[in-house]
């Protein structure tokens, strides 16, 4: 199946594929499902899994695999091309825990049973993953994380808590960073573990958070027992496969399509409440979405120079950092002008006690969900220190 | 390693530039750009130029501004050829191309639409006679000739001055980032007929294509100060000492100039973009590049303002070459249009 389409897409010039991609989304993608999308309403499983079955049926569940793994193949332009696409036509992101996180783990560090077990679940959406590494006392400093494993047996015993836990509610199995062993450097001794969730000793609770919305959760993992089998890479060698996993991620291409589709959105929404006669004086929202359009344009740029400079094997040094803030800096201030469009009426209305959900409802949950933008995956300060050292040379 | 910003356009062009720029022995009125030859980058090769492109001539601006270089290359290199070739086959285009005279547009670099700054032009007795003010000219290097755009009726033309039909200015100023400039008021100047090479539609795209070239230099001059910013302040953070330790220590200051580099990467990213990229799609050319002024004015005022303050007391100073930049990139804000105008002229929507 997927031999097939990937040789008549090395045939096939990159706008006649943009003109594949975007029939197939138009034609494929449900309409309830890219309803949520373009409402800026919270993507779910219903909606991610819907749409992963699809292009798996297309021989696209995995466009950043290699074809021998049931991915496309494709090149890093063409999945530029997808991504784009995606995003136009308001079709949910591929659901990064497993395609885009542990699944390329799997493939450079698993074993050939591994593969065969794992992977085919992730392209049909029967595995669905969360990500178990933040800790309490352990979040950008991933490496202090203290949740514990010894061998029993075949079997690895783990104790410990997990939290910042996005879709664990709905997940049914965890990557999990455990430690080890505590000898050697605090990145050494760390062992990564794919926990299934209806094991028993494990404990999920949900972590309201500000925008109303539920993403995240603590996870207690109390004696949980898990087979050898599910240890991916060495023991104690799990902090090679988070750096693997990081140098991978490096280009947030989707994201930058994705940031295209919110000024969409958000100009969507401001544009007939600019038009209509209020009490109160809205025109510097104009001027405030041409300069995010303008900073849209910019994170296009940075991630087209990223890429020419990975091609070409040049190093991408601060660059990757540089686009992450910059993405999560506008996407943090397209929100914040739509709150400020919806006004003071809207605020009072974010969560129904009685009666209907207000539409415009979804620019505070959005208002309030960016800013973990600038928090998860690395805060702006981490960040920043990471392009300091490289400006500064140390 | 630190950080080092390296050009967008390197090469020959870029070399020579950054070496004119770097020598500081020339005497005032020394036509530098003439005796470069730089005029005829954008001349078409069959009309005695290099046939070049905004892309070579982003490497000449680029040289030049990195050291602060106040040399006028934008009016003289694509202005003035840009609107001078509207006219055909002319004794002045000869002229610009053989070097024998140094023609300069009659005009300031207050808006990219160059129109708002033409002359009334009226036919009397066989003549025009141009009527009006123009302000914010650059007189720098002595020109033979100006080239002025006057409104006649409902179209524009585009006229040749000899410098000795222009009247004395009637006010001359220090700009913000150094430039001088005069303001002109024309009482009545009387040209022969040749003296207008294009009206019409020849005239106003040219007018309109000289504007866009010297808005996409005036941006790739603000993206080269803003990486030759970053760098020289890397440097003065690096070593320069404080209560035993270098400034460059201090976490809140290491942020604030990563705030300047994420604006010049970003800002660098839409120049070269655009100069890749342009002619594919001109309607969306003309967007992108006054979404790239509006962001790089707003940029630029930051990131100056970032810049002076981390070199403390010295970024107040003249002597700093860092602090000389920031001026320019205050003052490239309002050139060729500042991101009030250009927000003013942009629909929300993309066409």
């Amino acid at each position: 199946m997927t031999t097939s389409v990937n040789a008549a897409s090395a045939e096939q010039s990159l706008e006649d594929f943009r003109r594949e991609v975007r029939a197939f989304a138009e034609a494929e993608c449900p309409p309830e499902i890219r309803h949520v999308v373009a409402t800026g309403d919270k993507v779910a499983k219903k909606e991610y899994l819907g749409w992963q079955q699809k292009l798996s049926a297309r021989g696209w569940g995995a466009p950043s695999w290699p074809v021998e793994y049931g991915g496309t193949g494709w090149d890093i332009q063409r999945r530029m091309i997808f991504e784009e696409e995606m995003a136009a036509a308001d079709c949910p992101p591929l659901y990064h825990h497993g395609l885009g996180h542990i699944g390329p783990v799997i493939i450079h560090f698993g074993t050939d049973e591994q593969k065969q077990y794992f992977l085919p679940r992730i392209l049909d959406g029967s595995h669905w993953w969360c990500q178990g590494y933040s800790e309490p006392n352990a979040g950008s400093d991933l490496a202090s994380l203290r949740t514990e494993a010894h061998l029993d047996g075949d079997e690895y015993v783990v104790n410990g808590q997990k939290i910042w836990t996005s879709h664990a509610h709905e997940a049914n199995i965890m990557y999990t960073l455990v430690r080890t062993s505590k000898e050697g450097r605090k990145q050494e001794g760390i062992t990564l573990l794919l926990i299934p969730l209806d094991t028993p000793g494990i404990t999920i609770r949900p972590i309201r958070t500000i925008d109303g919305w539920h993403h995240v959760n603590e996870v207690f993992l109390d004696n949980v027992r898990v087979p050898v089998f599910n240890r991916i890479h060495e023991e104690g060698k799990a902090w090679q496969c988070a750096k693997y996993l990081l140098e991978r991620e490096r280009l947030p291409a989707a994201s930058v399509a994705r940031l295209g589709s919110l000024w969409r959105q958000v100009v969507d929404r401001v544009e007939p409440i600019l038009a209509e006669t209020t009490d109160r004086d809205l025109s510097s929202l104009r001027y405030e979405l041409l300069r995010a359009e303008a900073d849209i344009d910019g994170a296009h740029a940075m991630l087209a120079s990223a890429t020419t400079d990975m091609i070409a094997k040049r190093p991408l040094g601060a660059k990757p950092s540089a686009l992450k803030q910059q993405i999560a800096e506008v996407g943090q201030r397209l929100v914040s002008i739509a709150l400020d469009a919806i006004g003071p009426e809207k605020a009072d209305q974010f969560i129904p006690d009685e009666g209907a959900v207000d539409p415009d409802a979804v620019w505070i949950h959005n208002y309030y969900f960016n800013r973990s933008k600038t928090i998860a995956g690395g805060t702006s300060e981490v960040q920043r220190n990471v392009i300091a050292r490289e400006l500064f040379g140390a | 390693m630190a950080f080092s910003c390296q050009p967008m356009q390197p090469g020959m062009l870029y070399d020579a530039a950054a070496r004119v720029a770097a020598d500081a022995s020339f005497p005032d009125g020394h036509d530098v750009i003439g005796e470069m030859g730089w005029p005829l980058v954008l001349l078409p090769e069959d009309k005695g130029g290099m046939g070049g492109t905004l892309t070579d001539l982003t490497a000449l601006v680029e040289g030049l501004a990195a050291q602060g270089s106040p040399l006028p290359v934008i009016e003289r290199c694509a202005v003035a050829p840009l609107l001078l070739q509207a006219g055909g086959d002319t004794p002045w285009l000869e002229g610009l191309a053989d070097g024998s005279q140094r023609i300069a547009p009659l005009m300031g670099s207050r808006s990219h639409d160059l129109a708002t700054q033409a002359l009334t032009a009226e036919l009397s007795n066989g003549d025009y006679v141009l009527r009006g003010a123009v302000g914010g000219v650059d007189t720098s290097g002595d020109p033979t000739h100006w080239l002025a755009i006057g409104r006649l009726g409902d179209e524009l033309g585009i006229f040749v001055l000899d410098a000795s039909q222009l009247p004395a200015a009637h006010s001359r100023y220090r700009g913000m980032d150094g430039r001088h400039t005069s303001n002109y008021q024309l009482d009545g100047v009387t040209l022969s007929q040749d003296r207008c090479i294009a009206k019409g539609a020849a005239a106003s795209e040219a007018i309109t294509r000289a504007g866009q070239a010297a808005l996409a230099m005036i941006c790739a001059d603000s993206v080269t100060v803003l990486g030759a910013m970053v760098e020289h302040t890397v440097t003065y953070l690096n070593g320069r000492v404080q209560f035993g330790v270098a400034l460059s220590t201090f976490q809140a200051l290491r942020h604030q100039l990563v705030n300047v580099y994420m604006r010049y990467e970003s800002g660098r990213g839409m120049i070269t973009n655009y100069l890749t990229e342009a002619g594919q799609n001109p309607a969306q050319d003309v967007r992108r590049l006054s979404l790239a002024k509006l962001a790089l004015g707003e940029s630029g005022r930051y990131s100056a303002e970032t810049v002076i303050q981390l070199h403390g007391g010295m970024g107040m100073t003249e002597e700093m070459l860092a602090a000389r930049l920031a001026q320019r990139l205050l003052a490239n804000e309002f050139r060729y249009g500042d991101r009030f105008s250009h927000s003013a002229a942009l629909p929300l929507r993309r066409p």
